[in-house]
């Protein structure tokens, strides 16, 4: 992977991992001494009420958000580290862009570009971070919209798709990067209900074809059916990490086991996850 | 009350009419300099060497906070002191209009770029962009978009503000109109003719900019 700068050994195990990240928004505990080990080809379901810090944890694994106290991994490789509210990057600010393009990230509202074509959208990052050509990166934006079932797609504007569409473009826009590791933060939680189908159905794609997966998420049937590892979340903590069966039927905590009494009873009468908007 | 005089409106309309092309032309010159310095200015208001993000707050306050006719004045009488050498007014005139201008499209700009910055920038950053990049293909078209009706605003203000050049001799409409009422002791046709021609020119600008919005309108969704 030498070539695109951001040198880690991507066949180590883990391919992602998380010591004792602390992570604070003014007086907020975003996260509290976090641990997390990623193994390639695995994934990973993030599940925990709103609040609990899954975003926070996303955020940090790409960079986009700076622990005051841990270590962050990626691909062996140390990415930063921070002790007493002081970080130190251990990457320049080059290789931690480079870092971002082997780290797709799908979010809860999609964040399409707008003013750009579903096909642009897709083939800027390729065409500009990359440095393909016009034709090429277009050509993998093709590839990806049909690997999304949007290739029809192509020349609408972001504003004509569903919002289930819209989601699955952006899931095109990050595979199209070729990533090591895709990040979901709450990738359905913001889809009518009629449309979660579709996406969990891609990742579930993905997850079939060995793509390393990090989810934060509300869908259950996603964590039991998709997921190596579940890891619940509250207040900021990591309360209980584990295979998905043990976690999801025999949790071994009091907190997870409330959570997923309400979260599964809320789905048994039918009811659809509120799922309020996480920061 | 005295009669309106319609001979003093038929004999000088035309005098005063032909202030028009001077009045748009420092209301135009103004807003380019005021856009091609008030968007860098944002820009690196947002992301720049800390003495330099300082030195742009401090020359936003001072265009801000400083009336537009001093600054007028000052750039017609002070500027030459300084420099040594000589400014017309019609360009000292333009030159402090735009710079106040430009003080205000930065604050303007910077607000859009914010706005925009949150969740698309974040996306572009996501997938490995620098934040010029994200900028340059990301923020800033969309930015530019939504900017199109401040900026039309923009120009309307300033047509408004560029009647003050006719405090340092410029011959644009209002000073025109000053000239009419001094030789026929007219005010009331004199400046009835100015407000008329300012009318006029606004909302023939007005009407323009709305064609032109509807042409370009924002594609966001």
């Amino acid at each position: 992977m030498s070539e695109r700068g951001f040198d880690a050994n991507w066949s180590a195990q883990p391919l992602i991992e998380m010591q004792g990240v602390q992570l604070s928004f003014g007086s907020v505990q975003a996260l509290r001494d976090v641990d997390l080990a990623v193994r390639p080809h695995e994934v990973t379901a993030l599940i925990g009420p709103s609040g609990s810090g899954k975003s926070s944890l996303l955020r940090c694994i790409n960079l986009m958000a700076f622990p005051a106290a841990g270590s962050v991994r990626v691909g062996g490789r140390e990415t930063v580290r921070a002790v007493d509210g002081k970080h130190e990057f251990l990457l320049g600010e080059p290789e931690r862009n480079q870092l971002r393009t082997h780290l797709g990230m799908v979010f809860q509202h999609f964040n399409l570009y707008p003013h750009l074509s579903v096909l642009r959208n897709v083939a800027l990052g390729p065409a500009v971070v990359l440095g393909h050509s016009r034709e090429d990166a277009q050509d993998e934006a093709r590839l990806q919209l049909s690997r999304v079932g949007l290739a029809h797609k192509a020349d609408a504007m972001p504003r004509e798709l569903s919002g289930g569409q819209k989601q699955r473009v952006a899931i095109a826009r990050a595979l199209a990067m070729r990533p090591q590791v895709m990040l979901f933060d709450e990738a359905t939680s913001a889809l009518d209900p009629e449309m979660v189908g579709e996406v969990v159905d891609i990742m579930r794609q993905l997850a079939d074809e060995g793509m390393t997966m990090i989810a934060a998420t509300h869908e259950m049937d996603f964590a039991r059916e998709v997921a190596h590892q579940v890891v619940f979340m509250a207040d900021g903590q990591v309360v209980e990490t584990g295979p998905a069966r043990q976690v999801l039927e025999q949790p071994q905590h009091a907190r997870t086991r409330q959570f997923l009494d309400r979260v599964l009873r809320h789905a048994a009468v039918g009811g659809v996850d509120p799922a309020p908007s996480s920061s | 009350m005295n009669a309106f005089d319609w001979s003093v409106i038929g004999q000088y309309a035309g005098y005063v009419a032909a202030g028009i092309p001077i009045t748009l032309l420092v209301s135009a010159g103004a807003v380019v300099i005021g856009i091609v310095l008030g968007v860098p200015i944002a820009i690196l208001r947002l992301r720049a060497w800390a003495p330099v993000r300082w030195l742009l707050l401090g020359y936003v306050e001072l265009f801000r906070n400083t009336p537009v006719l001093v600054q007028v004045v000052w750039f017609y009488y002070v500027l030459p002191v300084l420099t040594g050498g000589n400014l017309p007014p019609v360009w000292a005139g333009t030159l402090a209009i735009g710079l106040n201008t430009s003080a205000y499209i930065a604050e303007a700009v910077r607000g859009g770029i914010v706005g925009i910055a949150s969740g698309q920038g974040e996306a572009a950053r996501c997938i490995g962009m620098s934040y010029w990049q994200s900028m340059r293909w990301i923020i800033l078209p969309q930015t530019s978009r939504r900017m199109l009706v401040p900026f039309a605003n923009t120009f309307v203000v300033v047509i408004k503000e560029s009647a003050l050049v006719s405090y340092i001799g410029v011959l644009d409409i209002l000073h025109r109109g000053d000239v009419v009422q001094v030789s026929t002791f007219k005010p009331l046709e004199a400046y009835t003719l100015v407000a008329v021609f300012f009318l006029i020119v606004i909302t023939a600008v007005t009407q323009l900019m709305r064609f032109m919005e509807k042409r370009w309108s924002p594609a966001v969704d």
